[in-house]
């Protein structure tokens, strides 16, 4: 292990240990799967675990989904601290600029406005991007300066961020996030002849001689975990 | 109240507050927490103790921390940014030493680094050190990325007589996810004072 790599545990049972301790700090990671793969748990679960050790965490939603909405989803969940909402991890919502009639190349600067200001206000060491892929329907043509843009702006700002983005493994070489990020992490939600099993595989992950393969994924009350050697 | 019944200290600021401006220190803390130590420390050296401060970005390009002060209301005015992320370079694959002017010094200091050291807020072609009292040195971790431990030995040298021939204060920050770098050590056998802080401070 290059101990001069700093790394930040995930809060994921399981995937530190395939990775080499945690993703690299700062990073940006894209978390990559279909719909229903357990993209937002994992991002809740990684936040909860930064609020738990003192870090602060930013959640940027493009949904438009409400705070409750959330909350009322994850609670269900072990690792879930109402108390951590809005002191240790800030909810904000991206939606409205996707409803304003600015032309597209304004909207790129105010969304870019948007997230830079949340995060210069709260010094996140953790930040979600949840899901960027929508980001592309709004910025059309600029959607891939917008991306490498914003994944190295948010390495500058000392953090590390997961932009998740429903994509399959197919779909990959065509994912502007995938280009510019420093990790890949795919979630499956595959069918088998007994029902459907969860998988995770890192795909990339620079820096870091990590684990190959899928391997058998877990949702429970306690969150994710990773069943590392399952396949 | 006498120092031994004195709390303990809790938060950044009060550690902080054990700072002198004026002499020579290695502040050590979570590199999980630069920004929150960027922000905390202007604020301690610039707005409380008045101090005009040279400030060497090292991790990452000045705007960022710029935009953290401005957001805080504080004054960047007195603040003399240096960046060595902006130009970092290796000419012809031979080291190209940058340079600080010592005033009344035909001697410059030169940092042995492959950095490129780079006046990013100043129009001048040397940097007059009459205007400042305070150099902070962000940070001494990201120094090994590009360097020898023989080169950072120097360049540290190389800081702190400078310090010491105009006066100037010296802060070197200092990252502790790796405890046995020897830069504390280092900074002790030149009789730098040494600052643990812990991350708790932070939250």
């Amino acid at each position: 292990m290059d101990e001069d790599f700093l790394r930040l545990q995930t809060g994921i049972p399981g995937l530190d240990s395939m990775i080499e301790g945690g993703l690299p700090f700062p990073s940006t990671v894209l978390l990559a799967g279909d719909s229903g793969c357990g993209k937002t748990t994992f991002c809740l679960q990684f936040l909860f675990d930064g609020a738990r050790k003192g870090e602060k965490g930013l959640y940027f939603t493009t949904l438009s989904e409400p705070t409750n909405w959330m909350l009322r989803f994850s609670s269900r969940f072990n690792f879930m601290d109402k108390e951590a909402i809005g002191r240790d991890i800030i909810y904000f919502d991206l939606g409205p600029y996707f409803r304003s009639r600015l032309p597209p190349e304004d909207r790129f600067e105010a969304l870019k406005k948007a997230i830079e200001d949340k995060i210069v206000e709260h010094m996140p060491q953790r930040i979600v991007i949840d899901p960027i892929t929508a980001v592309a329907g709004l910025l059309k043509g600029s959607y891939r300066e917008f991306v490498f843009d914003l994944s190295q702006s948010l390495k500058n700002w000392q953090a590390v961020s997961l932009l998740t983005g429903e994509s399959t493994h197919d779909q990959m070489n065509t994912m502007e996030p995938a280009y510019t990020s420093d990790g890949i992490i795919l979630l499956y939600n595959l069918e088998h002849e007994d029902g459907r099993r969860r998988y995770l595989e890192v795909l990339k992950l620079r820096g870091t001689d990590h684990m190959t393969g899928r391997h058998l994924m877990d949702i429970s009350g306690d969150g994710i975990s990773v069943q590392v050697g399952l396949r | 109240m006498d120092e031994s019944t004195k709390p303990p200290q809790t938060k950044v600021s009060e550690y902080l507050d054990l700072l002198n401006p004026s002499s020579e220190h290695m502040v050590t803390f979570s590199p999980f927490f630069t920004n929150q130590m960027s922000v905390e420390l202007i604020r301690s050296m610039t707005v409380i103790r008045r101090a005009r401060v040279l400030y060497i970005c090292i991790g990452r390009p000045h705007i960022f921390v710029q935009k953290m002060l401005m957001n805080r209301g504080i004054n960047i005015k007195d603040i003399y940014f240096m960046d060595m992320v902006l130009h970092v370079c290796r000419e012809g694959g031979r080291s190209k030493a940058p340079v600080i002017h010592v005033p009344d010094s035909k001697e410059p200091l030169e940092l042995p680094t492959v950095f490129k050291l780079y006046r990013v807020d100043q129009e001048l072609s040397s940097l007059s050190l009459d205007d400042i009292e305070l150099m902070v040195l962000d940070n001494v971790s990201e120094l090994r990325t590009y360097n020898s431990d023989q080169q950072i030995r120097t360049f540290l040298g190389l800081l702190h007589g400078l310090s010491q021939k105009t006066g100037k204060g010296l802060i070197l920050l200092h990252l502790d996810n790796r405890p046995n770098d020897g830069m504390r050590e280092l900074a002790e056998g030149m009789s730098i004072h040494t600052l643990a802080i812990p991350a708790k401070a932070f939250q």
